[in-house]
């Protein structure tokens, strides 16, 4: 068991998301970083769909009241039990009266600490993924008490040393090019995919772009709200584009660029404020 | 003529049209209610919304390519014959003291009596849900109550306000910042975790608003629900 000691700027329960409630107009939520989330599952021996504590921007600290095996993975938060470092994308075993504090980082945004046998918390539509703006759990609170929701662990697996990646705050990610793609501009199509934008604002929802020049529409038109996902480049009027992430509307009604390929998703999340990220654009067939 | 393209690699939309228009939402209705009779592990959600159905598909059980000739199939067999569907007529009370009743009624030069008329002489169409969980996009709103959105949106709208945007009406599911112009409140819970069906609409059904008093809003009223047989 973990009580929370301070939950940092913003640190929530997410597993793999509510991914059969689109047509209901709920977001899919869950872990932002796929890719992390996994392995800190797989570390601790977890299923894939156990849930992990999902630590955004850092600051999050935690006081052990039971024994416990974790494993940190994601953004390097520089992971420390009491006065001591300690690694990550590795099991540590964590012991009564220790404390586990994550600090800010330079590189990337979200960090996750998975329990052996995952973490209990109620369960909302088929996921403990918290969504606060639908009643959906909560985030995490100083003095809420977390629970190990199983004592049935897998084998656990190790990490190969070039599996763990270098969050860098300049990325260049694919993108499968929307049907409105020809609604905009020839050179702000270009310059999309030539140019790099800078994250101004990012949270759960979505990441605000900025780039040289404003993307613009060869002509103003009205679009009909239609089926949009993580991942889904919105062009508002202002001409700065919006990635949608997890905890994005499943619905949107703003001319879309494209979206990112699935595979590159967890690169997105990881940028930080003031990082910058590239499109390159890529045909499915 | 559909069109049918990637939304990402992992899920296709087919499109119908490019208007809203009730016939081309009920062919995307058809395609939806055809997606799921499938019944196929490899189908992880679909999206109905005006015009288009997005299907979201398991990349390990099915390809791209492979989804993309299953869905050309199921729209060959939609061209061919007609479905023959109940439709959900669902009525909700509504108590009609919004903040913006005046504004609307200002904006179209009727009375507010007449607004309140109009809205409850409407029939809607749920085109599809989005924006907020459980949130109806409502067809068929009274050219003379069409109003534009509000210059400032509301902070906060409480669930269940019921309101107008341009064309469209609308109830808020859960609260939420907001920028229409609420007539009205409704005591019905439009999304309500603690029940086994947590939706009370699904795209497709139809909705009429009838007026209720003060007293009867703050007593709380169960929706009426009725079912009308009808070929499309």
């Amino acid at each position: 068991m973990l009580e929370v000691l301070s939950p940092g700027v913003y640190t929530s329960i997410q597993d793999q998301g509510r991914l059969t409630y689109r047509s209901y107009g709920v977001p899919i939520s869950g872990a932002m970083d796929s890719y992390a989330f996994e392995w800190a599952n797989a570390l601790v021996g977890n299923n894939q769909h156990e849930a992990a504590i999902e630590v955004m921007y850092g600051g999050a600290k935690f006081k052990i009241l039971e024994d416990v095996t974790v494993s940190i993975t994601g953004a390097p938060m520089t992971p420390k039990v009491d006065c001591e470092f300690v690694s990550m994308w590795t099991p540590i075993q964590l012991n009564k009266g220790q404390q586990l504090s994550l600090k800010g980082t330079n590189s990337g945004v979200i960090t996750y600490i998975a329990l052996a046998g995952g973490v209990d918390s109620p369960e909302y539509l088929g996921s403990q993924s918290v969504y606060e703006k639908a009643g959906l759990g909560r985030r995490l609170k100083k003095k809420d008490r977390l629970s190990i929701k199983s004592n049935h662990v897998l084998q656990s697996l190790n990490i190969p040393h070039r599996e763990i990646p270098t969050y860098t705050n300049e990325v260049t990610l694919r993108v499968v090019p929307s049907h409105h793609e020809s609604l905009f501009d020839e050179l702000s199509i270009k310059a999309f995919y030539s140019t790099s934008f800078t994250v101004t604002k990012g949270d759960r929802m979505g990441a605000l772009l900025k780039g040289d020049q404003a993307i613009e529409l060869r002509k103003p038109v009205d679009i009909i709200s239609e089926a949009v996902t993580f991942g889904t480049i919105q062009v508002p009027p202002s001409g700065d584009p919006v990635v949608l992430l997890a905890d994005s509307q499943t619905t949107g009604g703003y001319p879309t660029i494209g979206s990112i390929m699935t595979e590159d998703l967890w690169r997105m999340t990881q940028i930080p404020p003031n990082g910058k990220v590239r499109f390159k654009r890529w045909n499915l067939r | 003529m559909q069109k049918i393209f990637p939304l990402n690699d992992q899920s296709i939309t087919v499109s119908f049209g490019d208007v809203i228009d009730l016939n081309i939402n009920r062919n995307a209705q058809q395609l939806y209610r055809k997606i799921l009779e499938l019944n196929d592990p490899y189908i992880i959600d679909v999206v109905p919304t005006y015009t288009n159905v997005t299907v979201f598909f398991n990349h390990k059980l099915i390809s791209y390519n492979e989804m993309e000739d299953k869905l050309k199939g199921l729209i060959e067999e939609l061209t061919s014959q007609s479905d023959e569907v109940k439709t959900k007529i669902i009525h909700i009370p509504v108590y009609y003291d919004g903040p913006d009743l005046e504004r609307v009624a200002q904006y179209n030069h009727i009375t507010t009596d007449e607004v309140i008329k109009r809205h409850v002489d409407g029939q809607y169409q749920v085109y599809m849900i989005g924006f907020l969980p459980g949130f109806p996009y409502l067809g068929g709103l009274d050219e003379q109550l069409a109003t534009p959105r509000l210059n400032q949106p509301r902070p906060k709208t409480p669930a269940g306000s019921v309101g107008i945007a341009n064309h469209q009406t609308g109830i808020y599911s859960v609260e939420s910042p907001g920028g229409w112009n609420i007539i009205g409140y409704t005591p019905i819970s439009i999304f309500d975790l603690e029940k086994e069906q947590p939706f009370l609409f699904q795209a497709g059904d139809v909705l009429k608003f009838y007026e209720i008093s003060k007293l009867q809003l703050d007593e709380g009223q169960q929706p009426e629900v009725e079912w009308l047989d009808e070929n499309y």
